[in-house]
């Protein structure tokens, strides 16, 4: 590679000007910083010129927030050292560069080496992402059911913003006051997007690991079953002072079926024996802490699968972390397999994006949801599929579009779902961000919207960043 | 029918440390995991008992830790676990290894079938099954990729060498070392992984063995020493060539000397 930071833009570089979400973009420039210092160089000479900067990490995005409409492209991959460890006051604190990745992120933890063994857990499926891009979209991983949302695993963040000024950002230390809403000034950048500025560090609170992990895989021949279980996961949660319920993942029949389609071009899957097509749902759920504590978990899980129509020896249990890999890699091939079939309907027709919500609602039962997503969909011709997170009801409901009009009947649908679910109190944009194939289709008075419009305005009021996200 | 199973415990990874005094791998600080050669060799175990009704027993040569394959191998469908463990067996090359198994098998009696992986991925030596068959003078077939038929007293097995297939019809008993292709393993389940911390799990020592001279196990019982373990040299500068499709397919023409 050329040494100077800034090459102008050419067909050499077309992989940057899209991302998984198949949302194509176009730039002048693009550059691949190294350092904070040579960020900053970047942007300097961007801001003298006015030309606008989209910030990229990992391109595993899927809603276009890292994809550029014109200006420059700073893609930050190559970023990626690990600057710093430390304990301090209890916390377990790692320092690293934005463009980490979390697969690196992992290796850098075990060679920390020490007594305790310590893991992140942000833990998005999609391991190939940077650490940036997590916080970029806030994103949370199959571990937030028990260990809560990315958000409270930044200790810190070091941001440069559009003037060049260099901010250092810990949590509980500054305090804004957005739309009547006090927010930590962290929070603000966490999840924006990369329209406030771009991460040049970030600390991640690392904690330790639990003794031992089993992953247990249920399979049911009714979908309704499944849900009956999930929805009894959320009222009655597994949880003892040796052991709880860290992940809990559904993945419908026709994820299933999609996988197992795609199976050959997995090869990660290699190990994963082929799942009976008839299963409707599976329910994946990750445990964690002290060995007879997950024992008896294991127990009344398998009892309660057994009540509601899932056969124990047809379930899946493993224990240890290269055997849970395996499970979560088959959880991962899911969005994996869909985003590998929007890409093969967009090499037919350039109108085919990635469509699919990423929406959590609070206060309603599992199968309430699922019912409400199929009666959504009753009417919808284009096949679809459905995985999430059984907390607080996050589903990912995708759409396979094949051609120009069906693309346009499932954008329509879109945006009548992400109203219909603002109504319903759904939360419509969790982890995988707006960007700028969302924005369209987010209601005019969503809170996430308002909020940003706000710390735009404070933080970056010539939009000299990620211009095209969210608005 | 009786069936045994050799299963080994492998470090996920290899960082191609060794103790330059013993040749022994080191093991220390590496995630130990099943060897994935051996899970398709129980595979070919439980296949075989869907069919015929039979026992399976699996060994595993190793220190106490190794007692994981044997938890493993339960959650899979294995009826029993014999962890071969002292510390004159450490350090043992294929000769050691294959005799410390013959003599461990002979104490929990007579088998029909012995199935082992193709090789193990520390070692990855591919020779301990024939050793082993050596030793028990049984029939002894590598590369199954198939089971086709299993009767009291014969099995016919497919065998890929290369890129021919061969039907072979082998009496019992006898050894068979399967491919990984063909047996592809079941994922243990739920029911039989509860149930496998509570199976009693046989230990063989030394002491067990119809031949307890310290001198034929172990290091001491060893005929070879690795000599150097390291990994292959990597190329640190790759020449990036880019063209048409035509000055693609003649560079490589001429830097293969085929042009």
């Amino acid at each position: 590679m050329n040494s100077r930071p800034i090459f102008p833009m050419d067909e050499s570089y077309e992989e940057y000007i899209h991302d998984e979400s198949q949302f194509s973009g176009s730039a002048q420039s693009i550059s691949f910083p190294r350092s904070e210092e040579e960020i900053c160089a970047v942007i300097s000479e961007m801001r003298e010129q006015q030309i606008p900067v989209t910030v990229q990490g990992g391109k595993t995005g899927i809603a276009g927030s890292g994809v550029p409409l014109g200006g420059h492209l700073m893609n930050v991959a190559d970023c990626s050292r690990v600057l710093e460890y430390s304990e301090t006051d209890g916390k377990y604190l790692l320092t690293v560069e934005p463009g980490l990745r979390l697969t690196e992120l992992k290796q850098e933890m075990a060679k920390l080496g020490g007594p305790v063994h310590l893991f992140w857990p942000p833990e998005p499926t999609e391991t190939s992402a940077t650490v940036g891009g997590v916080a970029a979209a806030a994103a949370s991983g199959i571990c937030s059911y028990a260990y809560g949302g990315a958000r409270q695993y930044f200790e810190a963040a070091r941001v440069v913003l559009a003037d060049g000024t260099v901010r250092d950002i810990r949590c509980g230390d500054h305090f804004l006051k957005v739309n009547g809403e006090q927010l930590d000034e962290l929070d603000a950048f966490l999840g924006s997007e990369g329209m406030l500025g771009v991460f040049s560090a970030l600390t991640l609170r690392l904690i330790p690991c639990p003794a031992e992990q089993w992953g247990i895989a249920f399979f049911f021949e009714n979908r309704q079953d499944a849900w009956r279980f999930a929805d009894e996961l959320q009222s009655d949660p597994v949880r003892s002072e040796e052991a709880q319920v860290t992940a809990a993942e559904y993945i419908d029949g026709n994820s299933i079926r999609l996988v197992e389609s795609k199976k050959e071009l997995l090869t990660k899957l290699g190990s994963i024996p082929p799942i009976d097509p008839t299963f409707d749902a599976m329910i994946y759920l990750e445990i964690a802490g002290e060995e007879a504590g997950i024992e008896s978990a294991a127990e009344i899980l398998m009892e309660r699968a057994t009540q509601f129509g899932s056969d124990p020896d047809r379930a899946w249990a493993v224990s240890g972390e290269k055997e849970i890999e395996s499970l979560r890699t088959f959880r991962h091939a899911v969005p994996e397999t869909a985003n590998l079939i929007v890409e093969e309907n967009h090499r037919s027709n350039a109108e085919i994006t990635k469509l699919s919500t990423d929406i959590s609602f609070e206060g309603k039962s599992f199968t309430q949801i699922m019912n409400w997503y199929e009666e959504c969909l009753k009417d919808l011709r284009p096949a679809h599929c459905i995985f999430g997170h059984i907390g607080e009801n996050h589903l990912h409901c995708n759409l396979f579009p094949k051609n120009s009009s069906e693309q346009q009947q499932c954008e329509a649908w879109m945006s009548w779902m992400l109203q219909e679910s603002a109504g319903l109190g759904g939360c419509v944009v969790t982890e995988n961000g707006v960007g700028k194939l969302k924005r369209r289709w987010l209601p005019s008075d969503n809170a996430l919207i308002s909020r940003m419009r706000k710390l735009k305005e404070i933080y970056d009021p010539t939009n000299f960043w990620n211009p095209g996200n969210m608005f | 029918m009786k069936i045994a199973v050799c299963m080994k415990q492998v470090p996920a990874e290899s960082r191609g440390s060794m103790n330059e005094e013993t040749g022994v791998i080191v093991r220390a600080g590496l995630q130990p995991v099943v060897n994935n050669y051996d899970l398709s060799a129980l595979e070919a175990a439980l296949r075989i008992r869907e069919c015929v009704p039979a026992e399976i027993h699996v060994f595993t040569m190793g220190p106490s830790k190794a007692e994981e394959v044997l938890r493993t191998a339960f959650s899979m469908g294995a009826d029993a676990g014999y962890l071969i463990s002292d510390k004159a067996f450490s350090g043992a090359d294929v000769l050691a290894t294959s005799y410390t198994l013959h003599r461990a098998i002979e104490t929990a009696g007579q088998y029909d079938v012995i199935l082992c992986g193709r090789q193990t991925t520390d070692g990855d030596t591919a020779q301990v099954s024939g050793a082993l068959a050596q030793w028990r003078n049984l029939p002894h077939v590598n590369w199954v990729s198939a089971i086709e038929n299993i009767t009291e007293s014969a099995v016919t097995v497919e065998q890929t060498v290369e890129r021919e297939k061969v039907r072979l019809l082998l009496p019992l008993p006898c050894l068979l070392s399967v491919e990984r292709e063909g047996f592809l393993p079941r994922m243990p389940s739920l029911r039989l992984k509860m149930a496998a911390g509570k199976k009693k799990i046989t230990v063989v020592t030394l002491k067990d063995l119809s031949d307890q001279d310290a001198s034929h196990y172990g290091l001491n019982g060893s005929a070879t020493r690795v000599r150097k373990i390291y990994p292959p040299p990597r190329m640190q500068h790759k020449p990036l060539f880019s063209g048409s499709p035509d000055e693609c397919a003649e560079l490589i023409l001429r830097e293969t000397g085929m042009g």
